[in-house]
C-alpha cells in the first residue's frame, strides 16, 4: 500500500510534460479492448442462448431422422427389391437388343427419308404460293400468264405426291416407334416402382439434407390487431416461441425432451393453427422473449400474465369461448363451466354467460303443504346435515337467525292457494314401489338409499336431484303423490317430469319412499311463527345472504344479485385481494391460494371488521381447482373480432339447446348426448336396456314426429324398463330442442312434407327381396317384439320408420351405422359402395340403389301384430 | 437489511448512489483544498510559475479521461440491464410514484409548502436566485482559487443550499421515503397499507384562531394572523438593516442588493423552518388563503 502511494507522490514530483501516460493508455484502452470483445460475446452469444436451442434441435433431428433411414434401410424389402430389379433388367435388355437395335435404325432411316419429303412438300408448296402470286398478279394486270398457273398445277401435284409418300412413311414409323414405346413404358413403370420401395428412404435423406443446410434464425408469427393495451390501442401479437420450441409440429419429436416435444392434440392445433393464431393467445407468456425465464413469466415478475402450466391451460379458452358451456376436448374447461351451472353461482355473482340461467333451487312460496316446520328450521341451519350431497351450501345460521328464516318463509306460505288431497295414498306395496324406483328411472337423477353409481358416474360432489334415502322424514304422503304423479300440478315450472304412474303405481312408490326415514334423535324445537319481529328479522335476513338468487320467493321476484361480479376476477392482483388476519405461512400471499382456500371456505377471511357472507359449499379439491381455473380466465381480454370465435346463430342453438338438456331437464342423466351424458348406465347390467344416443337425432327423426314424442312420448323399444319421462315441453323449449339437434350437424330447420315421399314401385319390390335376404327381421320387428332375445339384441321397430325417420337418414345409416352410432350391433352390409353388390344383381349390382331400395321398402312397412 | 440492498441495487437509485459518494468526496476534496490555502496564506498554485501546453499536457489526460469513462460505462451497460417495470396501466399508479432524483426535492418540499408555493414560486426563486448572483455578488476576492476564509458567506450558504437542502432531500427522497410519500427507514420493509395518523394543524390555531368557520368558510382573523406572522418574518429585512447599517459590508451591498440577498436568505430558510414546525409541532400551513397557502 506504501509503496503505491509512494509511486504516486514521485509520479506527481515529476514535471507534468515528462511524465510518461503509457502504461496508463495500455491499462485503459486494454480494459476497453475486453470489454468490447466481452459484450460482442455477450451480444452474439451469452443473451441469445436461443441460438445454442435450435442448434441442439438440429442436431436431435438428424439424428431422429438418421435413425428413420437406417429403419427404411433395414425395412426394405430385400426380396422384392431384388424381383423389380430383375424385371427392370429384363426390360431394359429387351430395349437393346438386336431386333430393337435394328428397329431403331430403321425408325432413324424413315425419320431421315421423312425429313426429305417433308422439306420436298414444304418446298413444293413455297413454289406453288410464288407462282399463284404471279398468275394472280398477271390476272388483276389484265392479262393472264397461264405458265405461273402451270407452274401452279406442277407444284400441287408434286406436293400431293410428297404427301401420299409422307403418310406411307408415318405409318411404317408409328408402328416401329410404337413397339420401342410399349417396352419404354414398360421400363418406366418398373422404375417408377423401384422408387416407390425407397419412398421412406429417399424421403429420411431429403429431410436429413434440408436439417444440414437449415440456417439458425428467429422464428415468429404475428397477429396483427389482436388486442389493445392498456390505453385501448390495438397492437399486434408477436409470438417467438417456436424459436426454442422448434419441434412443435415435427412427427419424429412426439417423444422427445422438452422444449423439442411435439404439440399434442393436433385436432385442437388445426382449429387454432398456431401460424395464424401464435402461441400465447392459449399459453399466456411474454411471446416477444427469447430466453426462457422472460418468456414463461417466472424471470419477470412485471409481466402480468405468466405462463399457463398443464392444465391450468383450460384458463384462456374463456377469451374466446365466453358463451359457450361446452367445448369438445375442453377437459376442465368444460367440468368448470358445469360446476357453475350446476351450483348456481350465477345466483349471487354476475358472471358473463350464465346471466339468463334459471333459477337453481325450488321455489319456497308453498313449504307449508311439503315439510314441517322443524325439518325446515334443521334444513335452514345446514342443509348438509339432512343432505351431504345437496348443491344448497351451507350458511352457518344459528338457530334464532334459522328460526327467523323460517317464520318468513312459513307466513309467505299461508297464502299459497295449493293444497294436496288428503287421504289418496294409501295402500301401498312397499316392495313392488322399491322395485319401480330401481327400474322406472327414478335413479337418472335421484340418489335412493346406497345406490351411489349414478353419483361417481356424474363424477361431481353433489346430486343434480335431492337424495330420496331419508324422504320419509321429510315430506308428507299426500304432497308425495301428488308430486310424483305431476309435479306440475303441484309447481308450474318443476323440473322434474312425470313417469305416467298409474295410481296404484304412485301408490306402491310413496308406500316405499315413506319407509326411508332419518333415524337420528334431534331436539324439540318450537318455532315462534306468531312473532312479527322473527319474521321482519327473517325477511331481513333472506334479503341480505340473497336466497332470491336461487330460489324463487314470494315478494323478492325483483332482487338484484347480492354479491359481486367476477367478470374480470382473473385480473385482481395480490394486493386487492383481502387475507384477513390469515398470515402467509398459513394462506401464501397469490391468488391462486387466495381463490382456493376462499372457495374451500368462503368464511376463512373474516375478521372482527370485515363479515363474510358466502355460504360453503362443499367441492372436492379437484373441483376447487378446475373452477380456479375457470376464474382466471375471466378477464374483459378479449382478442380483437377477426380472431374471435364468432357467437354465430348455430352456436347460439347449440347453446339454447345445452342449456335446456343438460343443466335445466337433466337429460343428460339417462342420454348420452355429445360427448357426456347417460349416466344412468352405471345402474343397468345389460347395454341394451340403456336409454339411447342421442347425438344423431338431428339427422335422424323428422320434427312433427320428434315435436309430438316430446309432447307424449311413445313406446319406441319396448323392452326397456326406464320410462322416457313427459316433460311438460312448451312449444317453444320443444323448437329450442330440434333446433339444438339439427345444429349440432350443421343443420337448420326447415318446413318440410315428409308424407310427400313417395317411394317407387321397382325400388320397393326389390328392396322387399333384399330385406329378406339380409334377414333384417332377426334383429327389427315390425309388430311383436320376438321372445327369447336379451336385450342387447333387439332393434327397434320398423313400423314407426315412415312417419319417424328422415329418408335420407335410413341410407347414411345402412352405409355406415358405426360411424352414426359408435358401437352398434348394426352390421355395415356394404363396406364400399364402390364394389358391386354382393347380395344381388339387380341395378347392375350397384350398393347405393339397393339401399335406396331397401330404404323405400323399410318406409312401407305396416304394423302388424 | 434485505429493503436497503434492494433500494441501493435498484438501477435507478445505482446513480444516486454514486452520487452520493462523488458529491461527498468533491466537497472534501474542495475544503482541504481551501484549507490549505487558507493555512499557507499563499496559492498552490502560485508555487508553479510555469504554464504549460494544453495540447498535448491537457488534451491527453482528457483523452484518458474519457477512455476511463468509456471503459466503466461499457461494463456497467452490460452488467446492469436497464430496468423495465410493468406496463402502463392508467387504472393502476405504481406506490410510491417520485419524481426523477433531481426533482425528488422539490417532490420533498411539497410535504411541507403548498404546490403553488412548492412547485412553482420556490423553483423559480432558486432560478432567478442563481441567475442573481453575479449581479448582487460584492466579494472581489475568492476568484479562481479554493478558499473558505476570503468567502466565508458565499460557501456557507451555498453550502448550506446545495448540500443540506438540495443533495440531502434528494437522499431523502431516495431512501427515506415509501409508499403514500411516508417515512420508512431504510431497513423497513415498504408497506403499502401502512396507515398514518395525520392531525396537522395551522399556526393560527395554537393561538386559539380557528382557521375555517362552522360553514366551512375562511375566518378572517386566521387570514390575518397569517398575514402578520409573514410579514414579521420579512421585516427582520429592515431590522437587520438597521442594526448592521453602519458596518461596512452592507455598505458595500447598498440597500437593493442587501434587501435582494436578505429576501433569498430568508426564503431559502423558510424550508428548514417549515420542515421544523411540520416534524416538531404538527404545523400546516402559516396562511391559509382561497388562493394560495404558506
Amino acid at each position: 500500500m506504501s509503496k503505491l502511494l509512494q509511486l504516486f507522490s514521485k509520479r506527481a514530483e515529476t514535471p507534468i510534460e515528462t511524465r510518461g501516460y503509457g502504461k496508463v493508455y495500455l491499462i485503459l484502452s486494454g480494459l476497453l479492448f475486453i470489454g468490447t470483445m466481452w459484450s460482442l460475446f455477450d451480444e452474439i452469444s451469452t443473451r441469445r442462448p436461443w441460438k445454442d436451442y435450435q442448434d441442439e434441435y438440429f442436431t436431435l433431428s438428424e439424428e431422429k431422422w438418421g435413425e428413420r433411414l437406417k429403419e427404411a434401410v433395414a425395412s426394405l424389402d430385400s426380396s422384392a427389391l431384388r424381383e423389380i430389379e430383375t424385371q427392370l433388367n429384363e426390360a431394359q435388355a429387351k430395349l437393346i437388343s438386336p431386333e430393337i437395335v435394328s428397329i431403331k435404325q430403321k425408325i432413324n432411316e424413315l425419320d431421315e427419308v421423312l425429313l426429305d419429303l417433308n422439306r420436298e412438300f414444304t418446298f413444293a408448296k413455297s413454289r406453288g404460293d410464288e407462282a399463284y402470286y404471279f398468275w394472280k398478279k398477271s390476272i388483276h394486270e389484265g392479262h393472264e400468264d397461264a405458265s405461273y398457273k402451270k407452274q401452279l398445277d406442277e407444284n400441287e401435284a408434286e406436293m400431293a405426291s410428297a404427301n401420299q409418300k409422307i403418310g406411307v412413311f408415318t405409318t411404317k414409323h408409328d408402328s416401329l416407334s410404337g413397339i420401342v414405346l410399349e417396352l419404354t413404358n414398360a421400363v418406366k413403370a418398373i422404375t417408377t416402382k423401384r422408387k416407390e420401395l425407397f419412398a421412406s428412404l429417399d424421403f429420411a435423406k431429403t429431410r436429413i439434407e434440408k436439417t444440414k443446410s437449415s440456417s439458425i434464425s428467429i422464428h415468429q408469427v404475428m397477429s396483427n390487431n389482436f388486442d389493445r393495451s392498456n390505453f385501448g390501442i390495438p397492437k399486434a401479437r408477436i409470438d417467438r416461441c417456436q424459436t426454442c420450441h422448434a419441434g412443435w409440429k415435427d412427427e419424429t419429436m412426439e417423444d422427445a425432451q422438452r422444449p423439442f416435444t411435439k404439440h399434442p392434440v393436433p385436432e385442437l392445433l388445426k382449429i387454432h393453427d398456431p401460424e395464424v393464431f401464435g402461441c400465447t393467445p392459449c399459453h399466456h407468456g411474454q411471446g416477444t422473449a427469447l430466453t426462457v425465464g422472460l418468456a414463461h413469466g417466472e424471470d419477470d415478475h412485471y409481466w402480468e400474465r405468466p405462463l399457463l402450466k398443464g392444465k391450468e391451460v383450460y384458463a384462456s379458452c374463456n377469451s374466446c369461448h365466453m358463451n359457450q358451456t361446452y367445448l369438445k376436448q375442453g377437459d376442465r374447461y368444460n367440468f368448470a363451466k358445469r360446476l357453475i351451472a350446476e351450483s348456481g353461482c350465477f345466483g349471487c355473482h354476475e358472471i358473463k354467460g350464465y346471466m339468463e340461467m334459471p333459477k337453481i333451487g325450488p321455489p319456497l312460496n308453498q313449504l307449508t303443504t311439503k315439510e314441517s316446520a322443524e325439518w325446515l328450521f334443521r334444513w335452514v341451519r345446514n342443509p348438509k346435515d339432512y343432505n351431504p350431497h345437496t348443491r344448497m351450501p351451507n350458511f352457518k345460521f344459528t338457530d334464532d337467525q334459522a328460526e327467523a328464516v323460517t317464520a318468513y318463509l312459513w307466513s309467505i306460505s299461508q297464502s299459497s292457494s295449493y293444497h294436496p288431497q288428503k287421504g289418496i295414498s294409501g295402500n301401498g306395496n312397499v316392495d313392488h314401489g322399491k322395485e319401480l324406483v330401481d327400474k322406472v328411472g327414478c335413479k337418472g337423477c335421484h340418489v335412493v338409499e346406497e345406490d351411489t353409481r349414478v353419483r361417481t358416474a356424474r363424477g361431481t360432489s353433489y346430486d343434480i336431484a335431492p337424495e330420496l334415502t331419508r324422504v320419509g322424514s321429510k315430506a308428507n304422503n299426500d304432497w308425495l303423490y301428488e308430486w310424483i304423479k305431476n309435479p306440475r300440478s303441484v309447481n308450474p315450472e318443476a323440473r322434474m317430469p312425470n313417469l305416467r304412474l298409474t295410481d296404484q303405481e304412485a301408490r306402491d312408490i310413496v308406500s316405499y319412499l315413506m319407509t326411508l326415514k332419518d333415524d337420528r334423535q334431534f331436539e324439540q324445537k318450537t318455532i315462534d311463527f306468531s312473532s312479527p319481529e322473527t319474521i321482519a328479522k327473517g325477511e331481513k335476513l333472506i334479503r341480505e345472504y340473497g336466497c332470491a338468487g336461487c330460489h324463487t320467493i314470494k315478494g323478492m321476484e325483483r332482487e338484484s344479485r347480492v354479491s359481486v361480479a367476477l367478470n374480470n376476477f382473473g385480473r385482481k392482483r395480490v394486493d386487492e385481494l383481502d387475507f384477513g388476519d390469515k398470515k402467509s405461512s398459513e394462506v401464501p400471499h397469490t391468488w391462486d391460494d387466495w381463490v382456493f382456500n376462499k372457495i374451500r371456505n368462503p368464511r376463512t377471511y373474516t375478521t372482527d371488521r370485515i363479515i363474510s357472507k358466502m355460504p360453503v359449499f362443499s367441492f372436492a379439491d379437484s373441483e376447487i381447482v378446475a373452477i380456479r381455473t375457470l376464474l382466471r380466465g375471466y378477464t374483459k381480454e378479449l382478442p380483437e373480432e377477426p380472431y374471435q370465435q364468432a357467437f354465430d346463430t348455430r352456436l347460439q342453438k347449440v347453446e339454447a339447446g345445452r342449456r335446456l338438456t343438460h343443466y335445466q331437464y337433466n337429460c343428460v342423466g339417462c342420454h348420452q348426448l355429445e360427448e357426456e351424458g347417460g349416466y344412468i348406465k352405471a345402474t343397468l347390467d345389460d347395454e341394451g336396456y340403456a336409454p339411447p344416443y342421442l347425438y344423431p337425432e338431428g339427422n335422424k327423426v323428422q320434427e312433427p314426429w320428434l315435436h309430438d314424442f316430446l309432447k307424449g312420448p311413445t313406446t319406441i323399444r319396448p323392452w326397456l324398463n326406464i320410462r322416457m319421462p313427459s316433460f311438460s315441453l312448451n312449444d317453444e323449449e320443444i323448437t329450442v330442442v330440434t333446433k339444438y339437434f339439427l345444429a349440432l350437424h350443421k343443420k337448420e330447420l326447415e318446413m318440410k312434407d315428409y308424407k310427400a315421399f313417395q317411394p317407387s314401385a321397382t325400388y320397393v319390390t326389390v328392396g322387399k327381396k333384399l330385406f329378406d335376404d339380409l334377414q333384417c327381421l332377426s334383429c327389427h320387428y315390425t309388430g311383436k317384439v320376438p321372445e327369447g332375445k336379451t336385450p342387447a339384441d333387439l332393434a327397434p321397430n320398423l313400423a314407426l320408420a315412415k312417419s319417424r325417420l328422415k329418408p335420407d337418414w335410413i341410407v347414411d345409416w345402412i352405409i355406415n351405422p358405426d360411424v352414426i352410432q359408435p358401437g352398434t350391433k348394426m352390421p355395415q352390409y356394404f363396406p364400399d359402395l364402390k364394389e358391386p353388390s354382393p347380395f344381388s344383381e339387380d341395378f347392375g349390382s350397384d350398393a347405393k340403389e339397393q339401399i335406396k331400395a331397401l330404404r323405400e321398402y323399410v318406409l312401407t312397412i305396416q304394423g302388424s301384430k | 437489511m434485505h429493503n436497503i440492498w434492494l433500494l441501493v441495487s435498484k438501477p435507478d437509485n445505482i446513480p444516486i448512489v454514486a452520487l452520493l459518494v462523488f458529491v461527498i468526496v468533491y466537497t472534501w476534496w474542495s475544503f482541504a483544498k481551501a484549507l490549505k490555502n487558507d493555512r499557507q496564506g499563499y496559492l498552490d498554485e502560485e508555487k508553479m510559475s510555469d504554464k504549460i501546453q494544453v495540447w498535448p499536457n491537457l488534451v491527453r489526460v482528457e483523452f484518458l479521461g474519457a477512455l476511463f469513462v468509456m471503459v466503466i460505462l461499457v461494463f456497467w451497460s452490460f452488467l446492469i440491464d436497464a430496468p423495465l417495470e410493468e406496463p402502463a396501466n392508467p387504472t393502476l399508479t405504481p406506490n410510491p410514484s417520485k419524481a426523477p432524483w433531481y426533482f425528488l426535492g422539490l417532490q420533498e418540499m411539497l410535504v411541507y409548502f403548498d404546490p403553488w408555493i412548492a412547485g412553482v414560486v420556490l423553483p423559480t426563486f432558486i432560478i432567478l436566485g442563481l441567475m442573481a448572483i453575479p449581479y448582487i455578488d460584492v466579494n472581489e476576492k475568492g476568484n479562481g482559487y479554493y478558499t473558505y476564509r476570503e468567502r466565508k458567506y458565499a460557501v456557507l450558504i451555498y453550502c448550506f443550499g446545495f448540500l443540506i437542502l438540495w443533495v440531502s432531500l434528494i437522499v431523502l427522497g431516495t431512501f427515506w421515503r415509501g409508499p403514500g410519500w411516508y417515512f420508512f427507514f431504510p431497513w423497513e420493509e415498504w408497506d403499502t397499507h401502512r396507515v398514518v395518523a395525520l392531525t396537522n394543524v395551522d399556526l393560527s390555531e395554537y393561538f386559539g384562531i380557528q382557521t375555517r368557520r362552522a360553514d366551512n368558510s375562511l375566518n378572517p382573523m386566521a387570514i390575518i394572523f397569517g398575514i402578520v406572522i409573514i410579514a414579521v418574518y420579512y421585516s427582520l429585512i429592515g431590522l437587520y438593516w438597521i442594526k448592521k447599517k453602519n458596518s461596512e459590508f452592507v455598505k458595500k451591498l447598498g440597500f437593493t442588493k442587501y434587501s435582494i440577498i436578505a429576501f433569498l436568505f430568508l426564503t431559502m430558510m423558510s424550508l428548514p423552518i417549515k420542515m421544523v414546525l411540520r416534524i416538531g409541532f404538527n404545523i400546516k400551513y402559516i396562511l391559509v388563503t382561497p388562493w394560495f397557502n404558506i
